[in-house]
């Protein structure tokens, strides 16, 4: 029996010390290997560099639509701003994951511009902050404040938990690093990886029309169903409105344009809800979900670059004469 | 209590301490530990059906008694039967009852009669098929004078309710398993430690092969559409997800067993390199296949008698053995699928012609051997889609869209995730048949890794532990736990 345990001692001495191991070199992988979640590790750059050096007075946040949909640098230069406007947006950032950044905006900032699709707002959902976010949001660097906590009651818990228990929990991006590396090999087209840091125009598609267009946009029609009136949705937006408010910053919403190839799309039901945004007091909706023909998209949801020009110049236009 | 579950592993770790450090002295204390263990073991699943567990051991340690002591013959097979039909009772009420309402209503409705049949709504009670054949093997056995009767009721409970083979087997004999708990157990290191490769490399089969295919399994088998390569993919994730899920479990069941000193039966002998389909049956299930050999097969005359008398036995046997498996259509069609495969082995008296492991002297096999091999692994496969699809008319289906389009194209899903899945996936899958290929002539993969130098014994529990830690799938249910 001596043996026996002293062997098992051994192997759970070794399997302890390779388990710990994987879990704590798990940031440094993460910043190693691309991921569809490494935007954060861009906004987390921006965070911790110096006040002083803030060189944005706008910034964006949104999901993939404003992250390959706006070119922060034809806003620039149409509106002859002197400092740069970055875009923060990143893959599936809706406006609740969005309001985790909020707080983390720098001293100097003058606008914040969220952006939206439909989907956000096809039913009610409560505040909702999904792990593997949570987790790659930790990773990058990532840690709630008390301001963040403040804005949003029901906060995914993630946060306050201990480092090894957030990286033992992980350890799931092992298999999305390997997934990132060999995806390539599957994919019909090569992405401009590089773009994906970029703080200004981070659209990574070469071409600008997906292979299998003509399907996306026959079978992937759920979210642009409209089931229930997101109250929800709405009293958040107006939370984040007021808490701009409260630090000089104007807060701005824009509905980001739809694929009207998409089947089952409910414009009518989408334009009530933006007015109804509108109707939050002081609120600056700026409604572009009609602003482009299918030919600018690349797939059924994501605007090719051509796409991208013409909505980055419809922004700027409307907020030609917005005070900011 | 899953027996990859952290919940098991405390479990685990308390009864063994418990066993060997506190209730060792005594034959007695081992066994009632480990009765009591057991079944908060069942209980932790649901602790109803425990005293359905109860009973049915009651009544099996009862009547074998009584069997025993019955004066005439006549007495012997009432005890007899009231055994067996209490037992198959039970089985039918909460395994079949449904299914014969609905299918009565369905041959009803063919002569115009429409009734809505009348359904039990209750739960199947885990394990229920493998103790009732643990008990019926034992009456059975008394009844034809094989064994006697157990007469301490602490040791019979163990025999049918042992935790590591009550939710889904092995199924052991009381011939294999009574003497086993009958003997104070001494703590013997080699047995232990072998157990704790069997349960390494059973975990391996399970959290990595068996749960990550079981995603991809999911995907193909619950959308229409995959080209026909794709779904040719899917039903061959499905023969490893089933085999790595099934074996995988037995071996952690048998591993757990040998750290409590008891050696239960191989249940899995590397069945996938079988080079027909009558070794397949000798190799997969081998519980379950020698239950119905013995208690079946045989008594309805076996191999003996007419030619006819052969094929009617094995048809039976098959049928019986698929619809052991559930009630459901899917499985009867499936055992007579196999049946169908053994008939030419029968007629030619070719079906125990394969009888050692393939080219147990060589590194690979003949291109000959390799051919059989993937042959028996295509019929195989083929006949897991019945098992796989939820009825006749997606088997059906899911069979003629393989033959639809694209049958030659590269398999393709519809993310480029769950492309990289699938071919992780395979990467595992290979792994495993590599393993089990140079390891073919063990009973289990890594039977003799203890003996081997420290070093490769620390690399390989590094290299599998990370394994488990990195690439363990969503975690799914056993899928024998559901027969």
């Amino acid at each position: 029996m001596a043996k026996f345990l002293k062997r098992v001692l051994l192997f759970f001495s070794l399997i302890s010390i390779v388990i710990a191991i994987l879990i704590f070199i798990q940031p440094i992988i993460y910043r190693l290997v691309p991921s569809d979640f490494d935007r954060h590790l861009v906004f987390e750059k921006y965070v911790k560099e110096s006040p002083a050096l803030n060189t944005s007075d706008a910034v964006i946040f949104g999901d993939s639509r404003a992250m390959f949909g706006i070119d922060t640098r034809i806003i620039k230069n149409q509106l002859h701003r002197q400092k740069d406007i970055y875009n923060f947006a990143s893959v599936g950032q809706n406006i609740y994951e969005s309001s985790y950044f909020y707080s983390k905006v720098k001293p100097g900032t003058r606008l914040v511009i969220q952006c939206s699709g439909p989907s956000f707002f096809s039913e009610e959902t409560k505040h909702n902050l999904p792990d593997p976010k949570a987790i790659s949001m930790y990773l990058s660097g990532y840690r709630i404040d008390s301001a963040t906590k403040k804005l949003i009651p029901g906060y995914n818990r993630f946060f306050d938990r201990s480092p090894v228990a957030n990286y033992y929990s992980s350890k799931s991006y092992f298999v999305t690093y390997l997934h990132n590396l060999i995806r390539p090999v599957f994919d019909d087209e090569v992405f401009d990886e590089q773009s994906r840091s970029s703080r200004f125009f981070p659209h990574h598609y070469t071409k600008s029309r997906l292979a299998n267009y003509a399907t996306l946009v026959k079978t992937n029609c759920n979210g642009y169903v409209f089931k229930s009136e997101p109250k929800s949705q709405l009293e958040f937006v107006g939370r984040s409105y007021d808490f701009f408010a409260g630090r000089n910053v104007k807060y701005v919403l824009v509905l980001m344009p739809v694929n009207p190839d998409v089947c089952n799309m409910g414009f009518e039901d989408y334009k009530k809800y933006a007015r109804e945004l509108r109707s939050i007091n002081g609120l600056f909706v700026i409604d572009l979900s009609t602003l482009l023909p299918a030919e600018y998209f690349y797939d059924n949801t994501h605007a090719n670059k051509k796409g991208a020009q013409l909505i980055s110049t419809a922004l700027a236009e409307r907020l030609r004469g917005y005070d900011f | 209590m899953l027996f990859n579950s952290l919940t098991f592993l405390i479990f685990l770790v308390l009864v063994f301490i418990l066993y060997w450090f506190v209730a060792n002295k005594k034959l007695g204390w081992q066994n009632l530990l480990l009765l009591a263990a057991s079944y908060y073991f069942y209980a932790c699943w649901d602790w109803r059906f425990l005293f359905l567990l109860i009973f049915s051991t009651l009544l099996d340690y009862y009547t074998g008694i009584k069997m025993a002591g019955a004066k005439t013959n006549t007495a012997k097979t009432i005890w007899f039967w009231i055994s067996i039909s209490v037992n198959l009772g039970f089985l039918g009420v909460f395994k079949y009852f449904n299914f014969f309402a609905s299918s009565f209503a369905e041959a009803m409705s063919g002569f115009g009669l429409h009734f809505s049949p009348w359904s039990l709504n209750v739960l199947l009670p885990v394990g229920i098929s493998f103790y009732t054949f643990h008990g019926l093997s034992y009456v059975i056995d008394i009844y034809k004078d094989r064994i006697k009767p157990e007469r301490n009721f602490i040791d019979y409970s163990l025999f049918v309710s042992f935790f590591p083979l009550l939710v889904a087997g092995p199924i052991e004999r009381a011939t294999h398993l009574l003497p086993q708990v009958k003997i104070k157990r001494e703590f013997n290191y080699d047995l232990a430690m072998q157990g704790l490769y069997q349960i390494l490399w059973g975990l391996f089969k399970k959290m990595v092969v068996a749960d990550n295919a079981a995603n991809l399994v999911n995907l193909i088998f619950n959308d229409t559409g995959f080209t026909g390569s794709t779904l040719v993919i899917g039903a061959v994730f499905f023969a490893f997800q089933i085999y790595g899920d099934f074996s995988g479990y037995s071996d952690i069941a048998i591993g757990v067993a040998k750290l409590f000193g008891f050696k239960l039966i191989t249940n899995f002998s590397f069945p996938y390199f079988s080079r027909d389909i009558a070794e397949f049956w000798r190799r997969w299930h081998i519980s379950l296949t020698t239950w119905f050999r013995d208690y079946l097969y045989i008594p309805l005359g076996g191999s003996r008698g007419t030619l006819w008398i052969s094929v009617r036995n094995t048809f039976i046997v098959f049928l019986v053995s698929g619809f052991w498996h559930g009630a459901n259509w899917t499985f009867i069609v499936w055992g007579l699928l196999n049946a169908i495969y053994f008939l030419p082995l029968l007629l030619l008296n070719q079906n125990r012609k394969n009888l050692i492991i393939a080219s147990k002297n060589r590194v690979l096999p003949t291109f000959k051997e390799f051919i059989q091999i993937i042959f028996t692994f295509s019929l195989t496969t083929f006949a897991w889609i019945f098992f796989r699809s939820k009825d006749l008319s997606s088997a059906f289906n899911y069979i003629n869209r393989i033959f639809g389009k694209h049958l030659l194209s590269v398999p393709k899903l519809k993310t480029g995730i769950d492309n990289t899945n699938m071919l992780l996936t395979l990467i595992f899958i290979l792994t495993m048949i590599v393993i089990e290929w140079a390891n073919r002539k063990n009973i289990f993969a890594f039977e003799h890794m203890y003996k081997t130098k420290i070093h490769v014994q620390m690399a390989v529990v590094i290299i599998f532990t990370a394994a488990l830690f990195i690439f363990t799938g969503e975690q799914q249910d056993f899928i024998y736990f559901q027969f």
